[in-house]
């Protein structure tokens, strides 16, 4: 090998620097603050490990993590695998495909704000959802579902699959154009048929990218604060707030930067002990 | 060769990265030297922040600073506009790095937050006796936390309530006389619920809205040394009993829970709900529900036993950190003087808090042709002498709020009685106050 | 995909009403911020039960968004920022990607963990730190200082390892062999061959860049320098929110986004790179 040792370092080297400085430092800092008391106006006044120990007191705190575990499992599955089904409906060679796709990715580009409004209207008492529920027979009084405690965060997270459905879809279909064809077709003069083509072939192939897919909807829906702030506020009775509406709340509405960075700190540990698992399962099954 | 092509190409793009990002500071840096050599004609620069404010009044904003450096041709004035929901990051950013800008406008709960942390000039030492008197007493008092007066008062509101009158009529009550009291509006909603199927009463519960009806049915919200709370009485217990009463009987959409003013006013508009107080929306249903617009009839705002109505203030700061104090508050006091006051209250449904620009007949004779806007704007000015601030900005306010919209909520979706929600908030007051 | 020989006629039909039916449910908010942009100021625009098709449609709430704020002016800062953060994001994610997933070296783990743990606190708490290196770096009020902080994310990185790592390893060796060095086969051999996962980089950075709304607010003071979701934003004014401008609004910042994907898309095409493939 001629490689030289330095060569993967300078590969590295740029991007390393970004992240490094406008992230990494950055964060640190932020972990840094987690032991201290700041309101972002005085400086900040090192009292060790009292954050941590209000944190872990707090009633609420406990429940927004819940909510955000809540908020995990019921999301990333749908995200996960969904997509994959769309990624290989809107790959197939059909007139007018390239108009789906855009359809798919919709979503993704659409201004919360506004799309709220839209789903207040799927939402409200006497709004779409109640209204087909109603004529099919399945509910005889209209379910208030965004201020109800049992309902809330269910139909948030809706709006989340929504919104990323698209998102994760176009990067199974960028993994779906590494497969080769020739697997395929090896595969139907084997007699496989559609179901088998894609259990055996298609799935095992797009593992790198259910892997990417998996930890980057774990990250983000542990990171959740767009669609709650927007459609629920954390309610009714905070049984939609997630950690991060949490952290919102005290940096900004109640000027505790130091605590916000604790349950920052909280978050990021979770997070990354949930992505190193999810690295370890999943990278085992791809020997590449 | 070919590795030095390599390291050649890296070196290429982080030094372009880097090139570039320097040459940017040289030219800021020229920037702030062309402001010190200003600074040798003793030119000052204020930086002047509002709230959401373009492009409606930009003229009018740019015609008082035009003004201004006119009579002050020393001081310069550098407006931005930020848009309301992200100001308080935006100026948190700035005064965490020591770049805050030297006038604000900022709402009071966030500037009473700044001020508790001492980040705010006391404009009771900044401002003359004389310059006070100016403003109308309970406005300028408004802005005051443990002694310091915090900003100067801007523009005022108090609360109307508007009416859909083709409801009123749907349902056989007369539009004349709108529900005044929370019995009556109760009784409406009764009423408008039976003939109709909408709804009468949509009271909102965000942001201070639950502690302020609480003082209007007549609950005292702390002792006097605001060291304890004081709302575990009949009365707060009354309140509470009758928003978990209109809840559960389904007098009021549900979405009342979400405290979020947004459902509010676009049942409204949807010509689902008959009244709420909601003054402050009257431009926005004028452009996105004409027709409800034209059926809107303002009327007082719903008060209980005790006759009290609400005024909020809006409000102009000057940030500790700015090294133009001095210039800055005569900026501040221009901006908020009658005259300027009395332009700005034209372009919108507000009032001023300069006493002389109040005596103006613009607040007082609605024309023959007066709009909903007008009668909104004549209501809300009619009833200012008998509003008051109900709820003073208050030390760890956004918790207290937040302790007592969780205890209304409780007692409205049923899992505690009233009065247990009631002992749940005064408990958690009690903890906060104590802090 | 394997395109099965004779789909019957009933087959294709099928799959365009499963097509069909999962548009509806997708841009189902959307039709609704349409048929809103496209409202005559007489309609109210709350009405129940909610109004699809517009009375009276008309195009003017298109023309009046784009005289509340310097339009052209902030549409050409939205492109210089976006296009800036597409180029260097995408050849920074995909230089420090092929390491990742190509080469040995000592740290190689470590390195990748760390960049993917910057993804894991939310930016709410690392704005005021990076606020303040901005100032210092004399950021503030450039183009630059909207694009540094975006043109490396650990999304990038990430999805262009994956991508690399599913290109076969006999390729570069034949290259190797040829004579070419690191830098050459990164570029010549495997960025060729990913091009689909490079088009989902550009259209999610893009996508990301052009959206942003919190930092550009932040850290710039000049009005000249506002991006297109900063001047949007002036249309819900304290006092006043006519959704018919919000609505057209945001339609016209979507626009430049779907041109992009529509264009862009066409590398989805199953088997094109197949053949380079097999080697």
């Amino acid at each position: 090998m001629r490689t030289n040792k330095l060569t993967p370092y300078l590969f590295l080297l740029p991007g390393c620097v970004i992240l490094g400085a406008f992230i990494f430092y950055p964060m640190l800092q932020a972990i840094w603050l987690s032991f201290t008391n700041y309101n972002m106006v005085s400086e900040p006044d090192f009292i060790k490990f009292d954050n941590y120990e209000n944190l872990f007191q707090d009633e609420l705190f406990w429940k927004t993590l819940k909510n955000t575990f809540i908020y995990l499992i019921g999301v990333v599955p749908a995200l996960v695998i969904v997509p994959i089904f769309l990624a290989v409906l809107v790959n197939q060679k059909l007139k007018g495909i390239g108009f789906f796709r855009s359809a798919y990715y919709i979503p993704v580009v659409t201004s919360l704000v506004v799309a709220g409004i839209a789903w207040d209207w799927v939402y409200k008492e006497n709004g779409l959802l109640n209204y087909v529920l109603d004529l099919l027979g399945i509910i005889a009084e209209p379910i208030p579902w965004l201020t109800s405690t049992d309902t809330a965060i269910f139909a948030v997270m809706v709006v989340t699959v929504w919104k990323g459905l698209g998102y994760y879809m176009i990067i199974y279909l960028a993994g779906l154009q590494s497969i080769p064809t020739s697997l395929y077709e090896a595969a139907q003069i084997d007699g496989a048929n559609w179901w088998q083509q894609h259990t055996r072939i298609t799935i095992p192939m797009l593992m790198p990218f259910v892997l990417i897919v998996t930890i980057m909807s774990s990250i983000a829906a542990m990171k959740v604060f767009e669609e709650i702030y927007i459609m629920t506020g954390g309610g009714p009775l905070h049984s939609s707030e997630t950690l991060v509406f949490y952290i919102y709340k005290e940096a900004f509405d109640r000027l505790n930067m130091g605590y916000a960075s604790a349950a920052g700190v909280v978050l990021f540990i979770l997070t990354l002990i949930f992505s190193l698992i999810n690295l370890k399962v999943m990278g085992k099954d791809k020997t590449a | 060769m070919k590795k030095k092509n390599l390291l050649l190409a890296m070196i290429l793009v982080i030094a372009m990265v880097f090139v570039s990002a320097c040459g940017n500071d040289d030219a800021k840096k020229d920037s702030k030297d062309n402001k010190d050599s200003e600074g040798k004609t003793e030119q000052t620069t204020i930086e002047f922040w509002t709230m959401q404010l373009k492009p409606t009044f930009t003229e009018y904003i740019e015609g008082v600073i035009a003004d201004f450096e006119k009579e002050n041709p020393d001081i310069k004035i550098d407006w931005l506009d930020v848009p309301a929901a992200d100001l308080d990051k935006k100026i948190l950013t700035a005064v965490s790095s020591n770049t805050a800008p030297d006038v604000v406008n900022l709402n009071p709960t966030f500037a009473s937050k700044l001020a508790e942390l001492d980040a705010l000039v006391n404009m009771e030492e900044a401002v003359s006796d004389e310059d006070k008197k100016k403003y109308v007493k309970g406005a300028w008092e408004a802005n005051r936390l443990k002694d310091v007066t915090f900003a100067i008062p801007w523009y005022l509101s108090t609360e109307v309530t508007l009416n859909n009158t083709k409801i009123y009529e749907e349902a056989g009550l007369d539009p004349e006389k709108p529900a005044k009291t929370y019995e009556e509006a109760k009784e409406y909603s009764k009423v408008i619920k039976e003939k109709t199927g909408k709804y009468g009463y949509f009271p909102s519960l965000d942001l201070s809205l639950v502690l302020q009806h609480m003082v209007v049915m007549g609950a005292e919200l702390t002792n006097e040394d605001g060291t304890k709370a004081a709302f575990n009485t009949p009365e707060g217990l009354k309140a509470f009993e009758y928003f978990t009463e209109l809840y559960q009987e389904d007098l009021i959409p549900k979405e009342a829970l979400s405290g979020d003013q947004r459902n509010t006013i676009d049942m409204y508009q949807a010509g689902q709900v008959a009244f709420f107080a909601g003054s402050h929306f009257i431009s926005q249903i004028k452009e996105n529900a004409p027709e409800i617009y034209e059926n809107t009839k303002p009327s007082e705002a719903i008060t209980g036993d005790t006759g009290k109505k609400t005024m909020s203030v809006q409000n102009i700061v000057v940030p500790k950190q700015t090294e133009n104090e001095e210039a800055a508050v005569k900026f501040a006091l221009f901006l908020t003087n009658a005259e300027n006051q009395l332009a700005f209250t034209k372009l919108t449904p507000i009032l001023p808090s300069a006493v002389e620009a109040l005596e103006d007949p613009y607040f007082t004779e609605a024309g023959e042709d007066a709009e909903p806007t007008d009668l909104v704007r004549i209501t809300a000015a009619g009833q200012l002498d008998e509003a008051e601030l109900l709820v003073p900005p208050m030390e760890n306010y956004d918790e207290l709020k937040e302790a007592m919209f969780d205890a209304i909520s409780e007692a409205m979706l049923g899992e505690a009685t009233p009065q247990e929600a009631l002992d749940k908030a005064e408990k958690a007051w009690n903890d906060i106050l104590a802090k | 995909m394997a395109a099965k020989k004779g789909t019957s006629i009933i087959k294709k039909i099928l799959l365009y009403l499963l097509l069909i039916a999962i548009t509806l449910f997708m841009i189902g908010p959307f039709l609704w911020l349409l048929s809103t942009a496209l409202k005559s100021a007489s309609e109210n625009i709350f009405q129940y039960p909610p109004k699809l098709l517009p009375e009276e449609p008309t195009v003017s709430n298109f023309g009046k968004v784009m005289d509340v704020f310097p339009f052209w002016r902030y549409l050409l800062n939205s492109t210089i920022v976006s296009g800036l953060t597409v180029i260097l994001n995408v050849l920074f994610c995909s230089l420090a990607a092929y390491p990742l997933a190509r080469m040995n070296f000592k740290g190689k783990n470590t390195v990748f963990i760390l960049i993917l743990s910057t993804m894991m606190i939310p930016f709410q708490l690392l704005m005021i730190p990076v606020y303040i290196l901005s100032l210092n770096l004399g950021l503030q009020n450039t183009y630059l200082g909207m694009v540094l902080p975006h043109v490396t994310t650990a999304f990038g990185v990430f999805l262009m390892r994956q991508a690399f790592m599913t290109v076969p390893y006999e390729l570069d060796e034949s290259a190797r062999m040829d004579g070419a060095n690191s830098f050459q086969i990164w570029w010549r051999v495997l960025m060729p061959l990913v091009k689909p996962s490079l088009v989902t980089l550009t259209i999610f950075t893009f996508v990301s860049a052009w959206g942003d709304f919190l930092w550009p607010l932040i850290i710039v003071n000049d009005q000249n320098m506002f991006t297109l979701p900063l001047g949007l934003n002036m249309l819900s004014g304290t006092f006043t929110s006519d959704w018919r401008l919000i609505a057209a609004g945001a339609i016209i910042s979507m626009i430049p986004v779907i041109v992009i994907f529509l264009a862009l898309q066409r590398f989805f095409i199953g088997g094109a790179m197949k053949g380079a493939i097999k080697g």
